[in-house]
């Protein structure tokens, strides 16, 4: 998974599935450190995409006038 | 033309009679249905002349005009307005009270002093009754409702004119709003009431459909326009518009009395904008306190997991640790216990090896102290059996000797001779058989004294 491609309901739902594992024991203790290093990656995600948006409104504009 | 008559009305005498006629006619008045063509309202005056229309299947059956004059429209479209929710309107279908009146200087004209509101909510409740069928029937009720909400409804289209009250409502709670959410918006204007809304809010909708992928989400913002004006949210072509939208369309048209059918198909219907920015803002709160509750739960469970390896591991240390010391105690015990062994066995042995070697030698000393003792005696018994055999041995072979001697003696062949017995040659050597022998052949005799010569005559070989 690419972090340009990264959407916020993707992260959440991977998010989801790590807490999912965790709570199951799915995670061996050799795992464990990417899985926590990888969840606060998405996390950190998740909380910036709450707080920004990289819509432009000129590529907005640009699109409606093409169409 | 022959000649001028003498007898005419003037045209004032024609319209004075046909008033009084009418007066005395119509002197009551009358609940008329027409269907209004054009208001023709009038500000400066606030008079209204209105076109009164009678269709039947686009033909015109009938046609007049109306006069409601400036004192009675304020009060006929006020309790109009607040009946139906509309002002008076062309095109609209009105059941009226009127008088038919006939100005000499006018001519003929209804005068309008009562429209029943009642009525045209009849024919309005009608109206979106069967456009609420049709839309159901034609699967478009809940198409909206069906879309998938976005999780994080961040980007919105807004609907709505810069003036509205609603509309600044709502951008001021949703930029800035304490959390520091950040939403991105844009305003797509259109008029939000009257007619012309439909035409002007689809315009908008088809513009944003193009552009959908932009965007979560459609408000469409009214708000601070009362109830006046709101038929137009009951309007197929709008109603319709929405339901088949690519994406979630959010309602916040404000406070109406009854839901009209563009908040009943839209996704969500929050009434008022305020409603609908503080609906946002719930959903990334939601959001915010799951990513937090998320983050708490990993934390945790992380801890708790190496917590718990830990403890597994601090078992086993403690397993292994008292598994080594005791099976160091059992070899070790083992190892004594071998020791034991091994010291009694070899002693056992050694005994055994010490009894078995003073056997040996007790069985030595007595055999050889026998052997000893027994020595001398068997040499001497040895030497009385070796002399006597020895002496019997001698005597023996002395009387065998002189017999043979005598023996030897009467051999000698003189002796034989001498006896009678004789000796017999062939070609010089002595014959014992006849083999060899034929007839004819010459045999010499030797006798004691003297030798004969002989011919052999006839054998017998017997």
């Amino acid at each position: 998974m690419s972090k340009e491609k990264l959407n916020y309901e993707m992260a959440v739902a991977e998010l989801e599935q790590i807490v999912r594992d965790i709570e199951y024991g799915e995670i061996s203790v050799d795992d464990l450190s990417e899985k926590i290093k990888r969840s606060a990656v998405l996390i950190k995600f998740c909380k910036q995409k709450l707080k920004s948006t990289e819509e432009d409104v000129a590529e907005i504009l640009k699109d409606m006038s093409e169409e | 033309m022959s000649e001028i008559p003498t007898k005419y009305y003037s045209l004032s005498q024609v319209a004075t009679s046909l008033q009084s006629v009418i007066r005395r006619e119509y002197s009551q008045y009358y609940w008329i249905k027409a269907e209004i063509s054009r208001l023709n309202f009038y500000p400066k005056s606030g008079h209204c002349y209105p076109d009164l229309v009678e269709k039947d299947h686009g033909k015109v059956m009938a046609q007049m005009r109306a006069i409601i004059w400036s004192r009675d429209y304020i009060r006929i479209n006020g309790d109009f307005v607040k009946k139906a929710g509309k002002a008076l309107g062309d095109g609209m279908e009105i059941l009226f009270k009127a008088k038919l009146e006939y100005s000499p200087t006018h001519g003929f004209s209804l005068m309008i002093v009562d429209i029943s509101a009642e009525f045209v909510l009849g024919q309005m409740a009608l109206d979106k009754k069967r456009t609420l069928e049709r839309l159901k029937k034609e699967g478009l009720f809940n198409k909206n409702k069906l879309l998938k909400f976005p999780v994080l409804p961040q980007r919105i289209a807004i609907i709505s004119v810069e003036t509205s009250k609603g509309f600044h409502d709502f951008i001021n709670i949703i930029d800035k709003n304490t959390r520091g959410y950040k939403f991105f918006w844009m305003l797509f204007p259109a008029l939000l009431q009257g007619d012309d809304a439909v035409q002007s809010i689809n315009k908008q909708l088809q513009q944003i459909s193009r552009i959908h992928h932009h965007f979560d989400m459609v408000a469409i913002i009214r708000g601070g326009g009362g109830d006046v004006g709101l038929s137009c949210y009951d309007h197929y072509d709008l109603a319709s518009e929405v339901a088949n939208f690519p994406i979630p369309v959010i309602s916040g048209i404000g406070h109406s009395t009854n839901e009209t059918l563009v908040e009943m198909v839209a996704h969500y219907n929050p009434i008022t904008p305020t409603d609908l920015a503080y609906f946002l803002q719930q959903k990334f709160d939601n959001l915010a306190v799951r990513i937090d509750e998320i983050q708490q739960t990993i934390i945790s469970e992380a801890n708790e997991t190496i917590k718990d390896n830990k403890r597994v591991l601090n078992d086993y240390s403690r397993i292994i640790n008292s598994e080594a010391l005791s099976s160091i105690e059992y070899q070790g015990n083992r190892l004594s216990r071998f020791g034991q062994v091994v010291q009694h066995s070899s002693l056992l042995l050694l005994e055994k090896q010490r009894s078995k070697l003073d056997l040996f030698i007790y069985n030595m000393r007595a055999n050889s102290s026998r052997l000893i003792l027994e020595g001398p005696q068997k040499v001497v018994s040895l030497e009385n059996r070796l002399r006597h055999s020895v002496g019997s041995v001698v005597s023996q072979n002395r009387m065998d000797i002189s017999h043979f001697e005598e023996k030897i003696q009467l051999m000698k062949p003189e002796n034989l001779l001498k006896k009678g017995y004789s000796l017999t040659l062939h070609k010089g050597k002595p014959i014992s058989d006849t083999n060899n022998l034929k007839e004819g052949d010459v045999l010499q005799t030797q006798l004691h004294k003297g030798k004969i010569e002989s011919t052999i005559t006839k054998i017998d070989k017997r």
